[in-house]
């Protein structure tokens, strides 16, 4: 039985536990070991709110994003700290995807400079892991919450898919598969894109505020 | 009945760092432990200038190697010291990251130069 945890203020303690069997059956949400609700399938397609006894309302959500689905859980209409839908999570996960793809060229580079025929075609040698570096970069630069660098991350990956496609259509065999994998990690990086917008600066803390 | 300093309300724990009473209004949280508003201003809310290193280095490492080794037992020591409640929280993901690709660029790195080593000597 899957099973996830949640703090309900960001970095504090995970009080929240969702766990499901199968496919998204028996969802059933705890708070400090206490059932708060449980959703059929259905009820999480359509998305159920239900009170979570200190006043707040939980809502679990199971929506298509993209090629896949995201569970949303949100707390008064807010995405819980961690979870799918959570800003700092998809700008997070970018990041992620962008590193993935730096470490997959600069591994590809290095096997293709090793003399293995394949990865030299797919990769290259030394431009792989320059690639791979450049990537990194951005990557690292992501990580930094700069919408210039993932902007400039999905444009060259979604150009090279781009060259990619046009070169083995040419050859008469266009590569299906990969788009579906472009497609599916320019989705992540479109995803943390827009997050960054949503993304707000940390408050001030409370001691701060009562001597302004 | 112990009460918090700034707002003179029931305390609902000690802070981590100074072990100053803390009420549901100044508690703030960092790697699940409470911290009061003071000390969590002290320690910032951007990832340390080590966390930062670490990732910087291991990605340069992607290209040069070397600097990959060095990101290694950065992050591993800026995790132990957000785990600790010594370095701020948000400095977790960079420091995670960096350890992950030092690792990797390191292994990687090391395969490559012992294959080429073995090649070029036999």
């Amino acid at each position: 039985m899957p099973t996830q945890q949640f703090a309900l203020e960001r970095n504090g303690p995970k009080r929240l536990e969702v766990s499901w069997s199968g496919l998204w059956k028996e969802f059933t949400v705890k708070l400090d070991g206490n059932v708060v609700g449980s959703w059929t399938k259905d009820e999480l397609t359509a998305g159920k709110e239900v009170p979570m006894g200190d006043g707040s309302t939980f809502k679990a959500h199971l929506r298509r994003v993209g090629m896949g689905q995201e569970l949303a859980l949100l707390r008064n209409g807010e995405p819980l700290p961690g979870s799918a839908a959570d800003p700092l999570t998809l700008v997070k996960t970018a990041g992620g995807v962008i590193y993935f793809l730096a470490g997959a060229s600069a591994l590809g580079g290095v096997i293709g400079l090793m003399g293995v025929d394949f990865a030299a075609r797919l990769f290259g040698t030394w431009d792989g892991i320059v690639t791979g570096a450049i990537m990194g970069v951005l990557g690292f630069f992501t990580m930094q919450r700069s919408r210039v660098a993932l902007g400039i991350a999905m444009g060259l990956y979604a150009l090279s898919g781009l060259l990619v496609l046009a070169e083995s259509a040419s050859n008469g065999n266009p590569a299906i598969g990969g788009i579906f994998m472009r497609v599916f990690f320019l989705t992540a990086m479109w995803r943390g894109f827009k997050a960054m917008g949503q993304l707000k600066p940390s408050p001030a803390p409370e001691g701060e505020r009562d001597r302004a | 009945m112990e009460l918090c300093a700034p707002h003179g309300e029931a305390s609902v724990g000690s802070c981590t760092r100074c072990g100053a009473f803390i009420c549901e209004r100044c508690r703030r949280w960092m790697s699940e432990k409470p911290f009061c508003a003071e000390c969590l201003k002290r320690l910032g809310d951007r990832p340390s200038r080590e966390a930062v290193w670490a990732l910087g280095l291991a990605t340069l490492g992607l290209l040069l190697w070397v600097p990959a080794l060095v990101a290694f037992p950065l992050a591993q020591r800026e995790l132990e010291r957000i785990a600790q409640g010594r370095a701020p929280e948000a400095g977790r993901d960079f420091a995670s990251l960096a350890r992950a690709l030092a690792g990797f660029v390191s292994v990687v790195g090391a395969v490559a130069i012992a294959v080429g080593l073995y090649r070029a000597f036999s």
